[in-house]
């Protein structure tokens, strides 16, 4: 049971329509084109609205305009803000030099975020627990032996538009295959996870629409 | 000797039933009862998924935890088991609650369980929902930087009040327990909040496919836990199932994903990769016509 829709008329009507969508979908399988299609544009309306509804009530309202409205001059960054976004909105007609700013700002900001994040809250605190200490033992030891093993070649595969040697090469293809080998490994998670889904789905039409499955 | 010659109209109806061939076997396998030798994850007395039972069972009286509620809406069945038992154990642990989302689908989700757990029974003492925050890892280095003072609706709360006595920022809380998907994940977390905010434990519970990204994380001790698989979730979601009540906001909601379901499922992903995989190489040794070359 997913327990999203409550006892009432209102819940009734919700696990119908969520019922007849997702057969809609599913008739797909059976060379069915348009539900599915209907059900598309449904999600797409649907998606579209939420998103125009979550950014007026919880971000514009909010964080935007009752600042602005209650005390301008108590919030000048946000009036930085609207200015930056207003450009943003109009570059199609405004002059690159215009645009380029606020568009430095944005891909610079998020750059800035990403790889400081990255060095800071990944590479860094990593290789610490990478490194193999004196009281690791032999099972510490080997661990890390086997991510080295691991980590050399598939970096050497990256490597292209530099002479390789016979050596090389030939560790650079095995860290190609060792890259295969850890996608088809993704590949095997990304099917659990929607499995999962599809169990789901048909424990909703089970359960919560024709209640078979308790 | 002449190979049986191949009929591939025959072949391209088979391909054709197959997936609703798979819809009707998972669908009749859900309807079998649950079966302690297919338990995923091992059943209540598995070890699976005890991280994160350790973790909420070792938080202070009455802790503060930040749930930030991010999955995905195509992963998220995957992990609701797993996310509403742990739910479910801080509440039976005397948590209070806040609730807050980075990514549209992941407040969409956030809504319709705070709605849940209101209905169970939370009040504002208990949950409190900050809501929607834009700017996916500059509104959390945002919320790492500034005090949190006001819910949604920019009212006062209880919980938030005991958080101010605290400092009334993110180092307030015992515990963030990250629910997380693809746009919004544990790794975010661990790159933009650790650094800032070094004393606050991060836990996760996080789709399959983020195993391989997550993994380290918890190895290297910059997640105290983490339910990153179906079977983790599910034997530590039957473990608080067991261990909890049987109503109100420590009671495990749902039943686990049909164990039989799932074991189906995959066997037929396995016979579709064989298949493929065997046909391939047999395809590979034959000539176009079908003899061996």
């Amino acid at each position: 049971m997913n327990a999203f829709f409550e006892a009432g008329t209102a819940g009734t009507l919700a696990t119908w329509v969520a019922a007849l969508v997702t057969l809609g979908v599913w008739s797909y399988l059976a060379g069915e084109r348009r539900l599915l299609h209907v059900a598309q544009l449904l999600l797409a309306g649907l998606a579209t609205g939420y998103l125009a509804l979550l950014a007026i009530r919880e971000v514009l309202v909010p964080q935007l305009i009752s600042p602005l409205l209650a005390d301008p001059a108590a919030r000048p960054d946000l009036l930085i803000d609207v200015l930056l976004v207003a450009v943003l909105a109009l570059s199609p007609w405004l002059p690159r030099r215009a645009v380029a700013l606020p568009v430095a700002v944005f891909v610079g900001g998020t750059a800035a975020y990403a790889l400081g994040g990255a060095i800071t809250g990944t590479l860094l605190p990593q290789l610490a627990a990478g490194i193999v200490t004196a009281d690791s033992g032999p099972g510490g030891a080997l661990s890390g032996v086997v991510g080295l093993a691991i980590t050399i070649p598939v970096l050497l595969a990256f490597i292209h538009g530099v002479p390789r040697g016979r050596v090389m090469g030939g560790v650079a293809s095995a860290g190609r295959f060792i890259l295969l080998g850890g996608l088809g490994a993704w590949l095997g998670f990304l099917i659990v996870s929607r499995l999962a889904l599809l169990v789901d789905r048909v424990g909703f039409l089970l359960g919560d629409w024709l209640g078979l499955v308790r | 000797m002449t190979e049986p010659v191949r009929r591939p109209g025959r072949r391209r109806a088979w391909v054709g039933l197959a997936p609703l061939a798979l819809v009707a076997l998972v669908a009749a396998a859900s309807a079998l009862p649950q079966l302690p030798f297919l338990a995923l994850g091992g059943g209540p007395a598995s070890v699976a998924g005890d991280d994160l039972h350790v973790a909420i069972g070792g938080l202070p009286d009455q802790p503060l935890v930040l749930v930030d509620m991010d999955p995905d809406l195509g992963t998220y069945p995957e992990i609701r088991y797993a996310t509403r038992a742990a739910l479910a154990d801080l509440f039976a642990v005397g948590a209070r609650v806040a609730m807050v989302s980075f990514s549209p689908e992941g407040r969409a989700i956030a809504i319709a369980e705070i709605a849940r757990l209101r209905d169970a029974g939370a009040g504002s003492d208990r949950l409190v929902d900050l809501g929607f925050r834009s700017g996916s890892e500059a509104a959390l280095v945002q919320l790492a930087g500034q005090p949190i003072d006001r819910d949604v609706n920019g009212q006062a709360s209880p919980i938030l009040d005991a958080l101010h006595a605290r400092g009334a920022g993110l180092g307030g809380f015992d515990l963030a327990l990250v629910i997380g998907g693809g746009e919004m994940s544990p790794r975010t977390w661990i790159e933009q909040v650790e650094p800032r905010v070094p004393g606050l434990a991060v836990a996760a519970v996080t789709p399959t496919f983020l195993l391989p990204e997550m993994q380290p994380y918890r190895d290297a001790g910059q997640l105290v836990a983490l339910a990153g698989t179906l079977p983790e979730g599910v034997a530590y979601g039957t473990s608080v199932a067991a261990g909890g009540t049987t109503s109100g906001l420590g009671r495990v909601p749902e039943r686990p994903p049909s164990d039989a379901a799932i074991l189906v499922g995959m066997l037929v992903a396995l016979g579709v990769l064989i298949e493929s995989g065997a046909g391939s190489l047999l395809s590979g040794r034959r000539g176009p016509r079908g003899h061996r070359s």
